[in-house]
């Protein structure tokens, strides 16, 4: 069983309810028995009932309000001056930025839509090389092994001169040549 | 009656939290709004005096220094972080400005040569009242003396408990000391007001 020294350290922290459970257990069991202690705890409480009774906490009429007005002569915070700058800014530009905004992705997309490139993409970068091959085939006897690319070039070109439903067309990024021929 | 699941947690629903309600109002306040910081300091202003006056132990001063408290929370909201919670921080800066305070004006007092008698004879006279009011006024005097007795540092501690109702950590927090130093300081206040005391305590 604890001694009186050393319960008497633990009397204002059990009536706190500050303790661990087995030190709360251990003065529980200390002040049933111990008439000083008890009387000490009971003290203890009385001083803590008195002083709730005799310090008075002020009346606080006026209170919010004088801190409001002192408030009113502060710069507001940082983030609430910026956001008060771009609110007439929104206001104002909101609804024609944002009709801005939705014809610039429309027209992109219409652009991208309809550019031959981004069909070339969505079909498949191989079948275009692969219809050129077959329709030259059948306009030009095939090339040398040894021919060079501009050999190639200039007999297409002479082609699309002989021929003026032919077309060609040229992409060096992809190094693809595509041909449009007539069936 | 009995309540139905849907319709006891609807009404759960409907119970306002504090904490998400706090969350709320701190956010909009950082942003400018001060209706919502009028909110928060309706809701901590009694106990912002509170904390002054324990700390100060003076009511006109506790008044300004709680004042001067909300100035500062709302001039450094930004940079309230959610690691304490947002009413250990008002104290803990309504302790600091009033430690500060007292430092500085331990000089004064000795200078003015002020004692606990300049406050307490602000309390009304006795005259008219009944013989219970007036042994309660006197009571209350004697432990007012009592805890002008204390040291500022065991004065701030035990009314900080008893009177605020703060935990032990939060006292901890606020006055920026150990738990276990709370602890001790607490023991020694309650064992220098019961010897203050002892003749209420065996009257």
């Amino acid at each position: 069983m604890a001694t009186c020294r050393q319960t008497k350290l633990l009397l204002g922290p059990f009536d706190d309810g500050e303790l661990e459970p087995h030190e709360m257990e251990d003065v529980a069991f200390h002040i049933v028995d111990c008439t000083d202690c008890k009387a000490a705890l009971d003290s203890y409480r009385q001083i803590g009932v008195a002083l709730r009774d005799a310090i008075v906490v002020p009346a606080l009429d006026g209170f919010a309000q004088a801190v409001q007005m002192r408030l009113e002569s502060l710069r507001e915070p940082l983030p609430g001056r910026i956001a008060r700058w771009l609110e007439p800014l929104v206001e104002r530009f909101g609804a024609a930025a944002a009709l801005g905004a939705t014809a610039a992705a429309a027209a992109v997309i219409t652009a991208a839509l309809i550019t031959p490139y981004a069909r070339t993409l969505a079909n498949g970068k191989e079948k275009p090389s692969k219809v050129v091959s077959e329709n030259l085939a059948a306009v030009t006897p095939p090339p040398a092994p040894q021919a060079s690319a501009s050999t190639v070039i200039n007999d297409l070109s002479k082609v699309e001169a002989q021929r003026p439903s032919v077309a060609l067309w040229n992409e060096p990024r992809t190094d693809t040549t595509v041909i449009w021929v007539p069936n | 009656m009995n309540l139905s699941d849907a319709a006891a947690s609807n009404l759960l629903s409907k119970v306002p939290r504090p904490e998400a309600d706090e969350t709320e109002l701190i956010k909009r306040a950082r942003s400018g709004d001060r209706g919502a910081f009028g909110m928060l300091l309706e809701r901590y202003q009694r106990r912002v005096v509170g904390v002054a006056m324990a700390v100060a132990h003076n009511q006109d001063d506790a008044i300004e220094l709680a004042q001067e408290t909300f100035i500062r929370a709302y001039e450094n909201l930004a940079k309230f972080e959610s690691r304490s919670s947002f009413s250990t921080w008002l104290y803990r800066i309504a302790a600091n400005l009033a430690i500060d305070f007292r430092r500085r004006e331990s000089r004064h007092v000795l200078l003015r040569g002020e004692d606990a008698e300049s406050e307490l004879s602000r309390l009304p006279s006795d005259r008219g009242d009944s013989f219970h009011e007036t042994s309660r006024r006197e009571l209350n005097r004697r432990i007012n003396r009592a805890v002008k007795e204390l040291t500022p540092e065991h004065r701030a501690v035990i009314l900080l408990r008893e009177v605020e109702g703060l935990s032990y950590d939060e006292i901890s927090e606020v006055l920026q000391c150990p738990r276990g130093t709370v602890m001790s300081r607490l023991h020694y206040a309650r064992d220098r007001l019961r010897e203050l005391l002892k003749d209420l305590d065996e009257g």
